[in-house]
Formats: structure tokens, C-alpha cells, sequence
């Protein structure tokens, strides 16, 4: 069974379309609602998909963690984590499961710079970028693209990671992990397309989120 | 004995009585109480015999005795603050996982053809 996580936080513009275009690549969806303050909930309701609600806002890699516990309690195989901005592109999972199908790989990650990033900022390119040598340097994985949040995994591979990060250093906690565990990752080509209402949406995902991450990795290897 | 001295004693008293009374109503650790404890003396030691620091900068090379007391004092404010900001993540991870707990068992899907709620218990 093929389960699609969508974290999502006041994304009513947006979710429904998602979640249809995103309908006929997955067994079940899972969104979960980050404390929304909209309608993303009920709009997803509407769906036919599973919707957890978070009662406060906990963030993305909370949000990503309960949406992948649930999916493991379900009894899914395989796992993909799909944002709900409309950024990424449904018909896309496919390219991201064929080497978990095909056993080539326990995790696969999408990159944006393997394929193509659509309207993006060269300001963006560059925090990327640096993300790319940090990761390579505290993971030692070398990536194309350490910031994305299209990735799948397999069943076994999320059993043997914990997901402990409430923010956006979850990217980088699983990518740590990844490399702990000794998973065999791929990466694959994706569209990451950068609209207005995206910019917009993740418009605190500047150069404070990189002091943030660090701050947040750093701070978590001293929490019991 | 000078007026700051006189101040900064009245405070201590002032600290450790609090520090008794809520030893008293146990809303701290003997532990915590005796740490307390401790520094306070010692900060009295240092009020009313100020020589001693400057005895014990001579010893460790730091110019004065007051300068000694300031950066003991920055250690000990940067130990407390990374404790608490460690203490924080904790606790907002426990918030996470009570919030994620509800979620999960508040899990909800409604069939698309009927209107009925099919609300799942793990």
C-alpha cells in the first residue's frame, strides 16, 4: 500500500486540488492539518482522505512525523511525504517510487536541481546550495538538492529512523539518519514550481531558517 | 562595611529565606536547596571578604577580583540559559507528542459516496 503524507498549515487555496491531482498515485492520503486556522481541514474532508488534525500548530516536521507514525500504523509499504502548496507535481510520485518498486533503494529523495526548479529566486538558489555543502559536510552525503520535502521511503528504511524535529531541521535530521542507518538513498529529478502564493506561503523560509536549523540540530543532540 | 555590602547581604537574606520557604511547601529538590544554598554562601563569602576573589584572579591570572566575579557570573548566566533552552525543546516535544497522540486517534476519513463518519480508534 501506497500512502502520500501531506502536512499542511491554513492551505485551503490549494489543498484541494492537490489532493485530486494527487489521488490516482497513492492507495491512501494522509493530511494532516497543522492546527490550520482555515478551512483545510473540511476541504480535505471532502476529499475522502485521511485528515489528523494537529490542535496547535507544531510545524512541519511535526506535522510530517504524525502523518508518517499513522501511515506505519496503517500498514503501509511505501511512504511519501508531498507538500500541499502545490510546488511539487502529483504525476511525480511515480518517478519516486519505481527504485523502492524495483528495490534499488530504501529512500528516495526528489531534487530540484536534478530537474527542474520553475520561477525560483537566486537568493533561494544559493541557501540551497548551502544547504547542499552543509549536509555533505554533517551527514556526509552528497546531495544535488538537501532542502526537499518530495521524498518516499520504504516501510523497513522509516522503521529504523526517528523523527524528533519539530521544524524544518527534520530535512536535515532524516538525511542524518539516512546516513546512520546506512539506507541506501537516490536521488531523482523533480519540478519544484515557485508561485506567488508558494513565495508567499514559505516567505520566513529565508536566511533565519538556516540559523534556526542549525540552532534546532544543535539543541536536539542534547535532548534526552 | 560599605553600603553595597550592607545591600547585596540584605538581598542574600532576603533569597534565602525564600529559598527556605519554598524548600518548605517542597517545590524544589533538596538537591536544587543545597545549590542554592551553596551559592549564596558563597556569594556571601565574597561580599563581606571581597579579598578573596582578587587572591583567586591572582591564581587563575585574571587582573582584578571584580573581573573575576563578572566572568564566573557570564559562565554561570550562558550555563543556565542553555539549560533552559535544552529544558524548552524538551517540553515542546512533549507537546508535540501529546498533540500528535490526539490526532492520531481523532483520525478521521468520510467515505465520498455516503455521508457517514467513519472515525477510526488505534
Amino acid at each position: 500500500m501506497i500512502a502520500v503524507v501531506v502536512p499542511a498549515y491554513n492551505e485551503e487555496k490549494m489543498i484541494k486540488v492537490v489532493l485530486r491531482s494527487l489521488k490516482p498515485y497513492a492507495d491512501e492520503i494522509i493530511v494532516v492539518d497543522d492546527g490550520s486556522t482555515d478551512a483545510t481541514s473540511s476541504l480535505a474532508l471532502t476529499e475522502g482522505v485521511y485528515v489528523l488534525r494537529h490542535l496547535v500548530n507544531r510545524d512541519y516536521g511535526a506535522a510530517i512525523a504524525t502523518g508518517t507514525a499513522f501511515a506505519l500504523s496503517l500498514g503501509a509499504d511505501i511512504i511519501v511525504h508531498f507538500d500541499a502548496d502545490g510546488q511539487f507535481e502529483p504525476a511525480e510520485v511515480k518517478l519516486l517510487l519505481e527504485p523502492l518498486l524495483q528495490d534499488k533503494a530504501d529512500v528516495v529523495l526528489g531534487s530540484r536541481f536534478l530537474g527542474k526548479a520553475i520561477g525560483m529566486p537566486w537568493h533561494r538558489k544559493l541557501i540551497q546550495k548551502g544547504a547542499v555543502l552543509f549536509t555533505w559536510f554533517f551527514s556526509g552525503i552528497k546531495l544535488t538538492d538537501a532542502h526537499n520535502g518530495f521524498r518516499a521511503f520504504t516501510r523497513k528504511a522509516l522503521q529504523q529512523i526517528t523523527l524528533s524535529q519539530d521544524h524544518k531541521a527534520l530535512t536535515s535530521e532524516i538525511l542524518h539518519e539516512i546516513s546512520r542507518s546506512s539506507l541506501r538513498y537516490l536521488e531523482v529529478p523533480v519540478t519544484v514550481h515557485y508561485t506567488n502564493y508558494s513565495l508567499h506561503k514559505a516567505k520566513a523560509n529565508s536566511v533565519w531558517d538556516i540559523g534556526r536549523i542549525i540552532r534546532d540540530l544543535l539543541i536536539g543532540k542534547f535532548v534526552k | 562595611m560599605s553600603t553595597i555590602q550592607i545591600i547585596i547581604l540584605l538581598f542574600i537574606l532576603f533569597a534565602l529565606f525564600r529559598l527556605y520557604t519554598r524548600r518548605q511547601k517542597k517545590e524544589i529538590l533538596t538537591r536544587e536547596f543545597i545549590e542554592w544554598l551553596l551559592f549564596w554562601i558563597l556569594v556571601a563569602v565574597v561580599t563581606l571578604v571581597p579579598d578573596i576573589t582578587s587572591y583567586l584572579a591572582s591564581i587563575l591570572g585574571v587582573g582584578r577580583g571584580t573581573d573575576l566575579a563578572v566572568y564566573g557570573a557570564l559562565l554561570i548566566i550562558f550555563y543556565l540559559m542553555f539549560k533552559i533552552f535544552v529544558r524548552l525543546e524538551k517540553n515542546e516535544r512533549q507537546l508535540t507528542q501529546v498533540v500528535r497522540e490526539l490526532a492520531i486517534r481523532n483520525a478521521v476519513k468520510k467515505p465520498l459516496d455516503d455521508k457517514k463518519d467513519e472515525s477510526i480508534k488505534l
